[in-house]
């Protein structure tokens, strides 16, 4: 299928339609929040969290709940779990991360197969792009909706308590509240974005598009939009391989974003290896 | 007698980490428009002193007030600097950006920082004399020149009170004039100005009161009253083995 027969794909075809709104929101949205979750150092929270959720969709299965509000609890349980193991110990906070998460990802397996619940496992461990429902794109727009919100309303807020937390507490800002307010967010951005990448890969959907920005700039709000600019071109590269040629949508998307961080990663101006390479060549030579 | 407003004022004390004690029972004053020094050797509980003032660490007992009340009441009027920023240098900012930090608090949530705002970041900018890096990101400076941003920031703060935790480590002799310069005129402005600090021989030259700490108070007051033999004695004693030998002679 060429990219027009898509394009008119997508305009005759309601559930292409879906599939295309869900994919750009969670592109803006995992960029988004991803940028915070690189330059806080939370990659691996990011990992965690998204795996957590597991649970959480099973037990609403058992309750007969929607899937959502399960996976936001697990998700939130999760991160004060960890939060709770990393103050109230010695551990380290990469293996009180390892430690509470994989008991949670246990969890879910086993749960799913205990529910027989007729949750696809596969879809939501790696994604599936051509059966988003109605009701899914309506959670995955509401929750962007929200992500951007809080983003736009605190950015100051955020801003200064990424880079310097001890003036944000100093001057009195809950910097704690705010930590769990990002997990909080987190925690959505993986459940929104289960349909489409799904909960293994999701994490590489919020770092990967928010460290090739990283590279690029060194403002961060340029950061942002073009975290999510690099978040949307994966997911409609995903979304486009999925319905064309019946690949995974998650895998698609995660290495689309891998090509674009490494294209940028050798060939950017400020930051490329190539460049960089080439110029210290240059001023070798001519000291010489 | 007079009365003196004061700014800042400690009331017995007490802080520790786990079992151990770093300050006991510690009481003093600092009036405002003062330039005080905090003195004492290393592991006196000098960096702990200004944490717990500023409430980032919890005590065991004790009262801090500034102007009366409470530190939460004040925190908009309060600038800090520490010792060490724990912060990421590749941190996507710049330099001015970093300085703009400093008008947040008074903003308030919600509110952006306005043309203004970023004027009076460049000003502070340029008192620091660093306006010709002011677009450059801020892990392309010298560790002095990043020492001379926050201060910039501190600045911007507008604040009544100022913190500062060894600011002087680091820095060349003419940026540490710089900065002594910058400090005394906030004190001719009015502002209390708290510098905790390293180096004894230029403490009476640059500070108008002391406070000599090592876990106890040993000594406040003006600088020529603190600096004398017998407290800096009391202080430094565990450090300087000579002095102790001195003291076992005696005995
Ligand atoms: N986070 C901490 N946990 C446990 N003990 C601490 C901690 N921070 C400081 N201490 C201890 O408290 C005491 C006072 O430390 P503090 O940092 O206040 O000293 P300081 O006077 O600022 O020293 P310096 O001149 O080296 O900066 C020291 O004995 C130190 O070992
Ligand atoms: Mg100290």
């Amino acid at each position: 299928m060429s990219i027009m027969e898509f394009i008119s794909e997508i305009i005759d075809y309601g559930f292409v339609q879906k599939a295309l709104f869900t994919s750009v929101m969670v592109g803006i949205i995992c960029g988004i929040v991803g940028c915070f979750i690189v330059l806080r150092g939370l990659a691996l929270m990011g990992d965690a969290i998204s795996h957590a959720v597991l649970p959480g969709v099973a037990i609403s299965f058992l309750l007969d709940i929607n899937f959502f509000y399960g996976a936001v609890a697990a998700g939130i349980l999760t991160a004060l779990g960890i939060g709770y193991v990393n103050q109230n110990s010695r551990i380290k906070s990469d293996s009180s991360i390892g430690i509470v998460f994989t008991a949670f990802l246990a969890l879910g397996v086993l749960l799913i197969r205990y529910a027989h619940s007729g949750v696809n496992l596969d879809s939501i461990l790696f994604g599936s792009l051509t059966s988003v429902q109605t009701s899914d794109m309506w959670m995955t727009l509401i929750v962007g909706a929200i992500v951007l919100l809080v983003v736009v309303l605190f950015y100051k807020e955020l801003l200064i308590s990424t880079f310097d937390p001890t003036m944000a507490a100093a001057y009195g800002l809950p910097t704690k509240l705010i930590h769990y307010m990002l997990m909080i967010l987190l925690t959505l951005v993986t459940v929104a974005s289960m349909q489409t990448v799904g909960v293994v890969l999701v994490v590489a959907l919020l770092i990967t598009p928010a460290s090739t920005a990283y590279l690029l700039t060194n403002r961060l709000w340029v950061m942002l939009i073009l975290s999510a600019a690099f978040g949307v071109i994966s997911s409609l590269a995903g979304l486009y391989f999925s319905f064309a040629y019946d690949l995974d949508s998650g895998a698609v998307i995660v290495l689309t974003s891998f090509l674009l961080f490494a294209f940028i990663f050798f060939f950017s101006p400020k930051q490329g290896v190539l460049w960089r390479a080439i110029r210290s060549k240059r001023k070798r030579n001519a000291a010489s | 007698m007079e009365h003196k407003s004061i700014a800042f004022s400690v009331q017995d004390l007490t802080v520790s980490y786990g079992e151990q004690t770093a300050l006991k029972n510690i009481n003093f004053q600092v009036e405002k428009g003062k330039l005080v020094g905090v003195i004492g050797p290393n592991g006196a509980g000098k960096s702990t002193l200004m944490k717990a003032s500023l409430g980032l660490i919890s005590k065991d007992h004790g009262t801090i007030e500034f102007y009366g009340k409470p530190v939460k009441q004040m925190r908009e009027n309060i600038a800090y600097i520490p010792q060490r920023n724990n912060i990421d240098w590749d941190f996507p900012i710049n330099v001015l950006d970093t300085v703009v930090l400093g008008t947040y608090p008074k903003l308030g949530v919600f509110h952006r920082p306005k043309k203004a705002d970023r004027k009076r970041a460049q000003a502070c900018l340029a008192q620091v004399g660093l306006q010709k890096f002011s677009k450059r990101q801020i892990g392309e400076l010298s560790g002095g020149q990043q020492q001379r941003v926050f201060l910039a920031r501190a600045l911007a703060q507008q604040t009544e009170i100022f913190f500062f935790d060894e600011p002087f480590v680091g820095i060349d002799a003419s940026s540490e004039e710089t900065i002594i310069h910058i400090l005394k005129k906030l004190r001719d402005e009015g502002k209390t100005v708290i510098v905790i600090h390293h180096d004894l021989s230029k403490a009476q030259e640059y500070f108008d009161d002391l406070v000599l700490i090592n876990q106890d108070l040993i000594e406040a007051g003006p600088a020529a009253s603190v600096l004398t033999p017998e407290a800096l004695g009391k202080a430094y004693k565990s450090q300087l083995p000579f002095l102790q030998s001195e003291e076992a002679d005696e005995s």
